[in-house]
């Protein structure tokens, strides 16, 4: 890689509203960073510790997900655990001094596509000042 | 291939025509969809939120769009009209027209070249003309079907002659200009009408040309997020942000012409003022009604808070007019309040709460079926039977019957689907074959909780479809509040009705019903049940196997303590004035003066929550005492008169005949007083005089609350949601009216909120509807995506049991957890809980999200430069 730095952001995407909004941008032909790769889950609530962590482990430099609005969950509670879960991850990060902001949670319905795109850029201009994650793991060497 | 035998034709592809659609199609029958514009949806899509939970409709209704367009028992013919229907019930066909779109559905990719390339501007009639669209166009992203539409009226290549730039730009090759009219000739068991409304402008409404007067709609297109302001509520003169707004009320409703009431004016204002005020503190709202009509499902609440917490501005007065201010584009609106003093105010912007009359294509066509419609061209239908009109085999719902609001019309459509498939239900037998059988049947059997009127209908539908039905009823004769009702608000015979329903019951030889039972426990998954059920007169219980469960255990009404309730014996309760008028009509030809009080425990703090249906009732009754004894004083006392709908009629009949309408308010209510002689006396604030004044009545009616029954119990046995007043919380306030979120379960009637007669029938329908649709099934369907437990690995530290929020992990005999399929909604939830990590979920296991996160993070090098 050359030229200036490019943040990789993995963003989880509940499969009800938030990935309709992806789709509806998609659709509508408006543009977010390419920075933003989406993994479409089941519940946002589905995405564990585990997920996020190893994301940035892997060589991502942010990590966002997005769920539905709040009280909107199908599963009822979901959103409200992603949410938790990522104060609890924002913490750890804390004390391995990454930055918090690299992880971020939003809600959104499904007709807002350009806020899902306004996020897009906001996460990824916001990874983009923070610079490479410090984390990143060269595979060939394990 | 389908044979066209037992199939239905559905005109008009909005909310109502798709809900009715999916429900037939899901019970096994054929549907046709025709609808006149390109697209499906109505105009679900224009609006920007929904109130009282002010989501996104179309978010939420885009699935069912989805499914719709693919199903397989459903064939949408869009660009269609509906020439001519001949024959009778059973066996009908009918000649549609189907204008061509010139684009090729099936090999449209919606890439938009066309229309980039299009050289035809036009007013988008999607934004209401606030923006400009294509004469190739998409009427929205996501429209269904998706593939984009010409518009032959304003395309150059059929108005100039030659134009075939968009062809050019096509890669596909998917727009043919040689496309004909094409005639089509369907054989159908039966007709749905959901037609749905169209806004009205009325005559006097000239200040409609002002730039900055704006319609309803208009203002939903504004305020979209996907509209053409971009969800910034601006003026259209000059696209600023205006700083006070007014809505005005009852627009082409509740007039000479329109003498009926809107019922969705009020609540959509309320949220489009609230909503404005909620994007922007500094706005001024300012809301002119005549009475604040909010008598839906906790649309109480959402007014209060728009009163009390957005600081809505609301003044009781009808606008007569709408002045220019010279030299800006400000309004001036002059109004009277209720003393009579005028006042003037000047406004940025004023917005137009339009009312709703039936399409007037529907109104052709329903004339040429020789359909019966009322004055204002409405469906006529009977309250006992909702969704039928005059002619045998042809059902209506929604918007067509009467104004309506979403919930209303979609338990309306469900009803029509199931009163149509029960007019061809024979037809259907007929061409019915089996089907491989692949795991398990459902139990072809309802258990309906509740023998009033609701519990009664839907036990009806279930059984004439051929479906054996068990009734719990916890008294021992049937019949419930019904019986103690006289006439619905139209003047119907409601105990002759009930008299035969109960005939009809408990004589059909599929239906057992079960008198002083109790249901003790209840277990299971939609298509297979089991539920105990208590016999308080013996010690024996009864197990019964059950594929489906419909609540309508119904409500209770209010016992009092104000108003002298219960001290003196001529203060009323609305039952016991029906058992007089029926039993006792020559003490009533006594009377010399009557009080109804309204609002009697509803609407106050500990209550805040319409009953509905006091107003009509109060109304049918009063104008029965004025038939009996013309002379009779009779005052009624309301806070507002929530006459919606068509029983707005009552309304302006009541005051034909002298009754007098005195309006009070919360802290100002009547004081009832009475002598020594026990004669009663009412002392009540005239807001016209400012003074009190004093009545002396010989009877009072108190028209009290409508409460719930004990749902609590109930709610616990079948892990059912019960809201804040205690009447059961249905899957989706606006879009799920029958449904609870566990699949399987329905409920109707007055458990869901108090409503008349006839909203009771058709939910009932309704939710006989949607219980058809899982019982009809050749075997239960289970997702793939359900959550299994590797009891290798589990602790059994039951984490799972408890967050699972469809409840579908069960603790077995051993003590471990183990995953009912049918319930299991896949969400993932405890595969990320499980501390041990031993539940795997198919296509959600933690190696294949991981991978495709490796995947994902490779190093981009495409991109970079």
């Amino acid at each position: 890689m050359k030229g200036k730095f490019e943040p990789l952001i993995l963003a989880f995407c509940c499969n009800f509203c938030p990935s309709c909004s992806a789709d509806l941008a998609e659709s509508a032909k408006l543009q977010y960073p390419p920075n933003i790769r989406i993994i479409k889950v089941p519940c946002i609530g589905a995405v564990g510790t585990i997920h996020i962590l190893k994301a940035l482990e892997n060589g991502a430099d942010g990590v966002c997900l997005m769920g539905c609005l709040e009280g909107n969950c199908e599963y009822s509670t979901g959103n409200f655990r992603a949410r938790k879960r990522v104060q609890y991850v924002k913490k750890l990060l804390g004390k391995l001094s990454i930055e918090k902001e690299r992880l971020e949670i939003y809600n959104l319905s499904a007709a807002e596509a350009h806020r899902f795109c306004k996020l897009a850029r906001e996460i990824t201009e916001t990874v983009r000042t923070l610079g490479p994650i410090p984390l990143k793991i060269d595979n060939s060497k394990i | 291939m389908f044979s066209t035998v037992g199939s239905i034709l559905v005109v008009g592809g909005g909310i109502a025509g798709i809900q009715a659609c999916l429900d037939l199609a899901d019970s096994g029958y054929f549907v046709y969809l025709v609808e006149k514009s390109a697209f499906i949806g109505g105009k679900i899509a224009q609006l920007d939120k929904t109130y009282p939970v002010n989501d996104c409709p179309f978010c939420i209704r885009y699935n069912e769009h989805m499914e719709c367009a693919s199903h397989t028992n459903i064939e949408i013919l869009t660009l269609s009209e509906v020439k001519d229907i001949n024959g009778g019930s059973g066996n009908f066909k009918a000649t549609i027209i189907q204008h061509p779109r010139y684009v090729d559905i099936e090999k449209c990719t919606v890439c938009g070249l066309c229309a980039e390339k299009c050289p035809a501007e036009v007013n988008n009639e999607f934004n209401e003309g606030l923006g400009k669209r294509k004469a190739v166009y998409l009427e929205y992203p996501k429209a269904v079907p998706n593939s984009y539409v010409i518009d032959r009226k304003n395309c150059l290549h059929f108005t100039e002659e030659g134009c075939n730039i968009c062809r050019e730009a096509c890669n596909e090759k998917a727009i043919d200009f040689d496309k004909k009219e094409k005639n089509i000739t369907l054989n159908v068991g039966s007709v749905i009408l959901a037609t749905g409304f169209d806004s009205v402008i009325p005559s006097y409404c000239e200040y409609i040309k002002f730039p900055n007067v704006i319609t309803s709609i208009e203002c939903e297109r504004i305020h979209s997020l996907n509209g053409p302001c971009g969800g910034h509520l601006i003026r259209p003169s000059d696209r600023k942000e205006p700083k006070n707004i007014a809505w005005l009320q009852c627009i082409g409703s509740r007039d000479m012409k329109h003498n009926y009431c809107s019922t969705v004016c009020c609540m959509y204002a309320v949220k489009q003022a609230s909503l404005a005020k909620q994007s922007n503190r500094m706005l001024n709202t300012t809301i002119f009604f005549m009475d604040m009509r909010v008598c839906g499902k906790d649309y109480e609440r959402y007014y209060n808070r728009a009163k009390d917490e957005d600081d809505v501005r609301f003044v009781r007065s009808r606008v007569h007019n709408v002045f220019p201010v010279d030299g800006t584009d400000d309004l001036l609106i002059r109004y009277a309040d209720e003393q009579g003093k005028i006042f003037e105010e000047i406004y940025d912007m004023v917005v137009l709460s339009l009312g709703l009359e039936p399409s007037q294509d529907a109104v052709k066509l329903a004339r040429d079926l020789g359909i019966s419609l009322d004055k204002n061209n409405f469906v006529e239908t009977s309250s006992f039977a909702p969704v039928n009109t005059s002619v045998p085999g042809i059902y209506a719902c929604g918007a067509f019957n009467a104004p309506k609001d979403i919930p209303e019309s979609i338990t309306e459509a469900s009803a029509a689907a199931c009163a149509s498939s029960l007019n061809i239900a024979v037809s259907k037998a007929a061409s019915h074959e089996p089907l491989e059988e692949t795991g398990q049947k459902p139990v072809s059997t309802g258990l309906i909780v509740g023998g009033g009127v609701t519990g009664m209908v839907s036990c009806l539908c279930l059984a004439d479809q051929g479906y054996k039905a068990y009734l719990i009823e916890k008294t021992d004769k049937l019949g419930g509040h019904a019986l103690k009702l006289r006439k619905t608000f139209n003047g119907e015979d409601v105990t002759s009705y009930v008299n035969e329903l109960i005939d009809k019951v408990e004589n059909h030889p599929l239906i057992d019903v079960c008198f002083n039972s109790e249901v003790k426990y209840t277990d299971g998954y939609a298509g297979n049940f089991s539920t105990r059920i208590a016999i308080s007169s013996s010690t024996e219980t009864k197990n019964i196997k059950h594929g489906v469960t419909i609540m309508s255990t119904g409500a209770d009404f209010l016992r009092t303590n104000e108003y002298l309730y219960g001290k003196n014996p001529n203060v009323l309760s609305w039952f016991q004035l029906d058992k007089m008028l029926s039993e006792e009509p020559n003490i009533i030809k006594k009377a010399n003066a009557w009080v109804f009080i309204l609002c009697v425990g509803s609407r106050e703090p500990e209550r805040p929550y319409c009953s509905k249906i006091c107003c009509s009732s109060a109304l049918r009754n009063a104008l029965e005492l004025k038939k009996l004894n013309p002379d009779m004083e009779i005052y009624v006392l309301y806070r507002d008169m929530r006459t919606y709908g068509l029983i707005e009629y009552l309304y302006t009949e009541a005051r034909d005949k002298g009754i007098v309408f005195i309006r009070y308010k919360l802290d100002g209510k009547p004081e009832v007083d009475e002598d020594q002689n026990g004669r009663l006396k009412v002392r009540i604030l005239d807001n016209f005089l400012g003074e009190h004044i004093i009545i002396q009545p010989d009877f009072i009616t108190l028209q009290t609350a409508i409460v719930p029954g004990n749902n609590e119990n109930l709610a616990k046995l079948f892990k059912l949601p019960v809201n804040q007043d205690g009447f059961f919380s249905e899957a989706h306030k606006k879009f799920k009216p029958v449904e609870f979120s566990a699949k399987g379960i329905y409920f109707a009637g007055l458990v869901h909120y108090p409503k008349p007669i006839d909203e009771t029938i058709s939910q009932a329908q309704a939710a006989a509807a949607k219980a058809v649709t899982v019982l009809s099934k050749e075997y239960i369907t289970t997702s793939n995506e359900v959550a299994s437990i590797n009891l290798e690995l589990c602790v059994a530290c039951l984490t799972c049991a408890r967050i699972c929020p469809s409840d579908a992990v069960i603790i077995n005999g051993m003590g471990k957890p183990y995953v009912e399929p049918a319930k299991c909604r896949g969400c993932g939830i405890c595969v990320v809980e499980c501390p041990t990590k031993a539940i795997i979920l198919e296509h959600f296991k933690n190696d294949p999200i991981l991978t495709e996160c490796e995947a994902l993070l490779e190093p981009f090098t495409d991109y970079v430069q």
